[in-house]
């Protein structure tokens, strides 16, 4: 009777976790990426289109474990890079919404795995700054992230899900280190 | 229901796995209230450490859970954000700048911040805190090093199971928005400050 009791009490948390939807968090910028984008002191952009390219490594929504990871912002994850760089453009004061600077990007890849040791995510999208109509940048970045991850699915999935943004910061914190895409946001 | 159960189970499971639960304690930087007073004509060097940035802390939630969070990490863009209000430029340092980082930087004065933070919940049932402080100590030094202000904020939040049931860091949130605001006011009406 006892080992029911034991068995049912550390099932019964899996079975109430299974298939949830989950919602990744806001965003929040990061105080280096701010930095770097103030460094470019004559800089000022608009954010153009962001899209997400569905693929093997960038499905919707992502999936962590029985879990399904969905974007807060407009069901998408191209335009959650979208709201991410429009936050840290806004803190580091270089969003000019009348610019003829117009920055676009699509997400290639959108991937985090829930190991029962180790949860990783890889990001990666292609970034193009265009210039009154002229292509000045135009790249691929990613951003490699890990974390140690558990068992429980109760406490690796909502692990996953708090590292998702700062993977992106991460992503974001690459193409602002990139002296060529702050050349032509100038 | 549900929400009680989900948080319910997730401490069945924290307390068979030993873990904390994580929490972050930034919240929504750009909810910060600005100042009535202009930025001061400064540039102020923010000293956050890469160790401190790691550095992580465990408190206690509710029903005999725990809660971990970084809170250097996590008040980093708030503390930001806030002395961006009081001086008009801010520049984050990894380490205490020596003569030429601060001849190089024209730093007025060098801010180093240290954090205490407290959690409690009567709560049985659920882990999340329902009570939340963070103290920031800072201490503001002009180029020679010397102290120019110490000031010493206390933020408070209080959350209830029908307020934080979608966020589950909310109290520790709104102790960080007291904390960063209570700040920002004592420096901008520090008289040692407006020289």
């Amino acid at each position: 009777m006892r080992t029911v009791v034991r068995a049912v009490s550390l099932v019964t948390p899996f079975v109430l976790l299974s298939a949830c939807s989950v919602v990744a968090p806001q965003y929040s910028p990061d105080v280096d990426n701010i930095q770097s984008l103030k460094s470019a002191t004559t800089a000022h952009a608009k954010i153009g289109a962001f899209e997400s390219h569905a693929d093997a490594g960038n499905s919707y929504p992502v999936p962590l474990r029985a879990n399904m990871m969905k974007s807060p912002v407009e069901d998408s994850f191209g335009a959650y890079l979208a709201d991410a760089m429009t936050k840290e453009l806004v803190m580091a004061g270089k969003l000019a919404p009348q610019s003829d600077v117009e920055i676009k990007a699509t997400l290639l890849e959108n991937d985090v795995s829930v190991g029962v040791i180790t949860g990783a995510a890889k990001l990666s999208a292609h970034f193009i700054v265009m210039r009154a109509g002229t292509v000045r940048y135009d790249q691929i970045k990613s951003a490699h992230t890990q974390w140690d991850s558990a068992f429980a699915a109760m406490i690796a999935v909502p692990k996953a899900r708090d590292e998702y943004p700062l993977a992106v910061q991460k992503l974001l914190g690459e193409l602002y280190a990139d002296p060529a895409f702050l050349a032509a946001i100038q | 229901m549900a929400l009680i159960r989900m948080i319910a189970a997730a401490s069945v499971v924290a307390a068979l796995s030993g873990c904390a639960h994580e929490i972050s304690l930034t919240g929504d930087a750009s909810k910060i209230p600005t100042l009535s007073t202009k930025p001061l004509d400064k540039t102020v060097g923010l000293v956050i450490t890469d160790d401190q940035l790691a550095s992580e802390v465990i408190t206690p939630g509710g029903g005999g859970d725990k809660v971990s969070y970084h809170p250097y990490h996590d008040l980093e863009l708030p503390i930001y954000v806030s002395l961006g209000h009081v001086f008009k430029n801010v520049t984050k340092l990894k380490s205490v700048p020596d003569a030429a980082m601060i001849q190089a930087k024209h730093l007025d004065y060098v801010i180093a911040p240290t954090i205490k933070t407290t959690s409690s919940s009567p709560s049985l049932v659920t882990w999340p805190p329902t009570d939340f402080s963070v103290t920031l100590a800072c201490s503001v030094a002009d180029p020679s090093g010397q102290t120019v202000i110490a000031e010493d904020v206390t933020g408070t939040g209080h959350a209830e199971f029908s307020q934080f049931k979608r966020n589950f860091s909310l109290a520790g949130q709104l102790a960080t928005a007291d904390a960063v605001s209570k700040l920002q006011s004592a420096l901008a009406n520090a008289p040692e400050l407006q020289k």
